[in-house]
């Protein structure tokens, strides 16, 4: 009955019902689109940075992160294999041996990080044929290796060319080995670029005299589970007195402050344009109440009781507003889902700068399902908060007065 | 030599002696080196030669993938020849801090043989005995310019022989970092020193590396050609 | 013309409410607009000001080929010519000579491989602000003997103190091993961890010695006048000075420079959508306005107000709104602006990762002056074409039709 009234009001100023909720699918509209478009940005960059070279997720031995060295080494092997391919989540677990060693070559010398991988599985992660600027990419060859370019750079060596290497290995045994450069590659990140170089695992372990031993796991999660979800997983079914498991936000704790405090202006911003929107919405309530004070007088003087209308009333803001957010949202949903699938491309300047610090330059949209859900609560929220104007408005509602209206 | 000595000797003219007897003007060693770590060990062998104190070029013997490794020391300059890898490699800064061959002694260390007489005044605080045997108590304190590491390092040298029995090495707030202890003292040729020496790092727990003198000699000729870049690689 | 302004500000205050959260809603929007602007600018000058000004200064010269390998043999060619053109520049405020070399610095507890600049004391006082950063310890006064200044991250990992011993490993001039020693005279703090942990400041003279420079130097650092000096030092400096490389601090650090564009125009975006919403917020409402006052604006119409007079009458109101809220919100972004640049905003709970970016962790806002007028022109124009769309609805009014609803 009530539904069927507030149906009827809101019907009878078409005009004033439009325009509220058209302001209200405005700011969905508004404030989606710049969400996705924040959150679509950190996404990439996380995907770019986490997702194509440290991983969401690394399994160590226990201890590794503390004390980066040999001796907090795993032993990697069918078994441990087959285990994390059972744990939920986990689509591929891709090893990798890593040391730091003198790389050197007649007068020059310089300290490198040395990654034995497995490439089959690196390319599981990211397209190296996409990153090889010189050279053929992978080779079967055990004494083939591949530079990143500032490492390149840095000797004056090229595709053909050989490099030397000494270092520590495994409990105390000297590494020694002279290899030969098949590729050279750029990694899209100026630290890894000046720092790694990428071998066979297999020739790294004989280097460093550490047969089957790895230092990372890189878990390669389905996109559908979250991280924390996958590390609770593996934490389940791993000793933690031999493993440790350790998710993308540990290992690189600078990213995720960075992406928090463009989070939190970001969300700042959207507060804003809430605040931008309440007012307008409020507005609306206000003058419906102060206009209809006449014919509400006359609803209490019928009988009608107060609480009722207080209830018709709320559930007019309430269909007004569910309607224009639901509005937004079906507005917005098109520019999103377009412009995730053809990610905006920035231009100039600021492309560069992207591309300097290892990120494409170019913002995909977040496609998630809470965006439109979270934001289209808060309004909900705010505009039954905005009842209470009327409500109060009603409780004070002396009908004789209203009436003489 | 035995006891009375007449002159009293000062503190520096006692380090002094007991690092020249080490040494000889040369020296011909071959070694026995176990880096002990709590969850492994591991054995190397290797031949030394020393000229003075500038000079000394040591071969690894084994174990087998090791073998055939040369470290040269010129000077200030330390000189690395990978036989696998048949390179000559010559350390640069960074590396010097790096511990040699896996052991709990600096590439520096080696470089800076001679520094506790040099770098150091020294003082006699006491006498001790230590395995049974007199020795002195001195405290070596770093000269103004000196550039090491250590805030003072303690030395127990034996009266009779003046070996080196125990070094205690302290950083500047006076807390003992790495210790140095020296036992079964041996005849080798005329001279007697210490046929083990143990570096501890103290508060690194089962960690330690133990050097063993299986053959010593002194005073021998060593040709001037052992001591250069080009021969390492036909050291035998 | 008079009567019209008379009675659209009237119409205005009539619903005082109404009207007021019109005008509360421009002032927020402006205020929070401007403010967050401000926030973003200050937190990227202060992140360009910090490199600026402890170490990056105005202008570098070099060897051309010394940022490439940092070969310590390419040192700056010919530098008393050098010196001698700048010195004449009259838009140079104060410049210092610096040897620049990598090496190891070690203790007791460990080591760890810095860069190691040799830096006359006096001249690098006038140039940049380590020296008033220091948290400890005195800036090259105290100590005679080989005194260093180093960054407090490094401090922290060797545990080092006023009066620690440091030993610097390094190749000298000549491709030699060296060793000196040094004692810590200062410990300093800037914005970047990084740079705190890998710099180290001598004594140009004590490292001179050690490494047999011969008075050879790597890197000449210049301050000018004002930051907006720069093109014209630098183009003044490179038709003279032809042997060496002369490069401005946005070359140096190009990160810097871009950062600083990017976030501009993410503001300026923001800006755009807050206007947007402000103009929605600003049609509704005065739609509304109008629908309301159907009865009383066809009977305007029906006593012969004519359109145009109706049109101003409905944009005059809106514009009277907007020219009350506009004034205020500038006002209120202006202050809460400037005691914010005096007092900073505390963000540490981020301060980690801010620092590690280069940015304190206290934000101190900042806007151009410019930047205001530009705002409040804009939102007065974004008012007046809000406006146009109900005074157009208002025309569309029958008067007699009107005059009867209800």
């Amino acid at each position: 009955m009530i539904l069927k009234l507030a149906w009827r009001n809101l019907w009878r100023n078409k005009k004033r019902s439009l325009i509220t909720i058209s302001s209200v699918s405005i700011a969905v509209f508004l404030a989606v689109f710049m969400r996705s478009m924040q959150l679509g940005m950190y996404d990439h960059m996380i995907k770019n940075v986490v997702g194509k070279y440290t991983g969401y997720v690394q399994v160590h031995a226990k201890h590794f992160w503390d004390e980066q060295n040999l001796d907090n080494s795993l032993v990697f092997n069918q078994g441990l294999a087959d285990t994390l391919k059972s744990i939920q989540g986990v689509v591929h677990s891709i090893p990798r041996l890593q040391t730091f060693s003198l790389a050197s070559s007649n007068e020059l010398s310089k300290g490198v990080f040395i990654q034995g991988v497995i490439f089959e599985k690196e390319q599981l992660l990211v397209d190296w044929n996409k990153r090889i600027i010189k050279g053929k990419g992978f080779s079967n060859q055990s004494n083939d290796i591949i530079l990143a370019k500032g490492i390149a750079h840095y000797f004056k060596k090229t595709v053909g060319d050989t490099l030397v290497f000494i270092g520590q290995g495994y409990h105390g045994m000297s590494a020694a080995g002279k290899y030969n450069i098949c590729g050279i590659v750029d990694m899209k990140n100026p630290k890894i670029n000046d720092l790694n170089v990428f071998m066979p695992l297999k020739t790294v372990q004989e280097y460093l005299s550490a047969p089957n031993r790895i230092t990372n796991l890189i878990i390669d999660k389905d996109s559908n589970i979250s991280t924390e979800r996958v590390i609770q997983n593996l934490q389940q079914v791993l000793d933690d007195n031999v493993y440790e498991v350790m998710g993308w936000k540990k290992m690189l704790p600078e990213l995720e402050q960075t992406i928090l405090a463009d989070s939190v202006g970001g969300l700042l911003m959207v507060f804003i344009l809430y605040m931008i929107i309440t007012f307008g919405i409020f507005g609306t309530v206000l003058m419906m109440t102060q206009e209809r004070i006449y014919e509400l007088g006359v609803m209490v003087s019928i009988g009608m009781k107060k609480l009722k209308l207080i209830w018709m009333l709320m559930v007019e803001t309430m269909i007004l507003t569910l309607t224009g957010i639901i509005t937004g949202a079906v507005l917005v949903a098109p520019f999103v889902f377009y412009f995730h699938a053809n990610p905006i491309n920035l231009a100039g300047d600021q492309a560069q700068v992207m591309e300097e610090f290892g990120f494409e330059s170019t913002v995909p949209l977040l496609t998630d399902i809470n965006i439109p859900f979270t934001h289209g609560l808060i309004i909900l929220f705010v505009s039954l908060l905005i009842t209470l104007y009327p409500t109060i408005t009603i409780l004070k509602l002396n009908p004789v007065k209203a009436m003489k209206q | 030599m035995s006891w009375p000595q007449i002159k009293a000797q000062t503190a520096t003219e006692i380090v002094d002696k007991s690092d020249k007897i080490a040494r000889g003007t040369t020296s011909y060693a071959e070694v026995k080196i176990r880096v002990v770590r709590p969850k492994w060990s591991k054995d190397m062998n290797l031949k030394i030669w020393s000229k003075g104190t500038d000079y000394s070029v040591s071969l690894v013997t084994s174990p087998a993938k090791e073998k055939g490794s040369v470290f040269l020391k010129r000077k200030t300059e330390v000189w690395n020849y990978i036989p696998s890898i048949e390179r000559t490699i010559k350390l640069p800064p960074s590396m010097m801090m790096q511990n040699w061959m896996g052991t709990d002694m600096t590439n520096d260390d080696l470089v800076k043989q001679s520094s506790i007489v040099v770098d150091y005044t020294h003082t006699i605080i006491g006498t001790e005995k230590v395995i049974g045997l007199d020795c002195w108590k001195l405290e070596l304190t770093p000269k103004e310019d000196a550039a090491v590491v250590w805030g003072k390092i303690i030395m127990w040298i034996d009266k009779t022989n003046y070996m080196q029995l125990k070094i205690e090495f302290y950083d500047e707030d006076a807390f003992l970092v790495n210790k140095l202890i020296a036992y079964h003292p041996k005849k080798f040729g005329n001279r007697t020193l210490p046929s083990k020496i143990e570096y501890i790092p103290v508060d690194k727990k089962g960690q330690k590396t133990v050097i063993e003198y299986l053959v010593w000699k002194f005073d021998l000729s060593i040709p001037d050609t052992y001591f250069t870049s080009n021969y390492m690689k036909r050291l035998r | 013309m008079k009567t019209l302004i008379k009675i659209a500000w009237r119409n205005v205050w009539r619903n005082k409410l109404r009207s007021s959260l019109v005008i509360l809603s421009i002032v927020l929007g402006i205020w929070a607009g401007l403010f967050l602007m401000a926030m973003t600018l200050g937190l990227n000058e202060q992140r360009m000001n910090g490199a600026v000004d402890t170490y990056l200064s105005h202008l570098q010269i070099h060897h051309p080929k010394f940022k490439e390998d940092l070969n310590i043999k390419d040192t700056i060619i010919d530098k008393k010519q050098t010196v001698a053109i700048i010195q004449k520049n009259t838009n140079i405020k104060a410049f210092a000579e610096r040897i620049v070399v990598q090496g190891m610095i070690a203790n007791s507890k460990g080591s760890k491989g810095i860069e190691l600049l040799g830096i006359r004391p006096e001249q690098e006082k006038k140039l940049t602000s380590i020296s008033t950063h220091l948290t400890e310890g005195t800036y090259f006064t105290k100590f005679k003997k080989n005194p260093a200044v180093i960054g407090e991250k490094l401090a922290k990992k060797l545990h080092l103190k006023i009066r620690s011993k440091v030993v610097v490993t390094l190749q000298d001039y000549n491709g030699n091993l060296t060793a000196a020693l040094f004692r810590v005279e200062g410990i300093f703090k800037t914005n970047s961890s990084v740079f705190d942990e890998s710099t180290v400041f001598v004594r140009a003279s004590d490292l001179d010695k050690s490494i047999a420079m011969h008075g050879k130097i790597h890197e000449i650092a210049i301050l000018g006048k004002s930051i907006g000096d720069v093109k014209k030092i630098k183009s003044a400096l490179i038709s003279k000075i032809t042997n060496n490389k002369v490069e401005s601090w946005n070359e140096i650090s190009p990160e810097l420079g871009y950062a600083q564009e990017m976030m501009s125009s993410m503001v300026f975006i923001f800006m755009g959508i807050v206007l947007l919403a402000l103009a929605f917020s600003i049609i509704n409402t005065m739609l509304m306005a109008v629908i309301e006052r159907k009865k009383e604006l066809g009977m305007l119409m029906a006593v012969g107000m004519n359109k145009k007079r109706l049109f101003s009458m409905i944009s005059l109101e809106t514009l009277f709104i907007a020219m009350i809220a506009t004034p205020i919100g500038m006002l209120l972004s202006y202050w809460s602006i400037s005691y914010f640049n005096k007092y900073g905003i505390d963000l540490s709970i981020i301060a980690s990762g801010l620092e590690s970016l280069g940015i304190g962790s206290r934000v101190y806002t900042y806007l151009p002056k410019n930047l205001y007028i530009n705002i409040t022109a804009t939102t007065l124009l974004v008012a007046f074409l809000a406006s146009v769309f109900p005074a157009r609805r208002a025309l569309k009014l029958r008067p007699a039709e009107a005059i009867r609803s209800n």
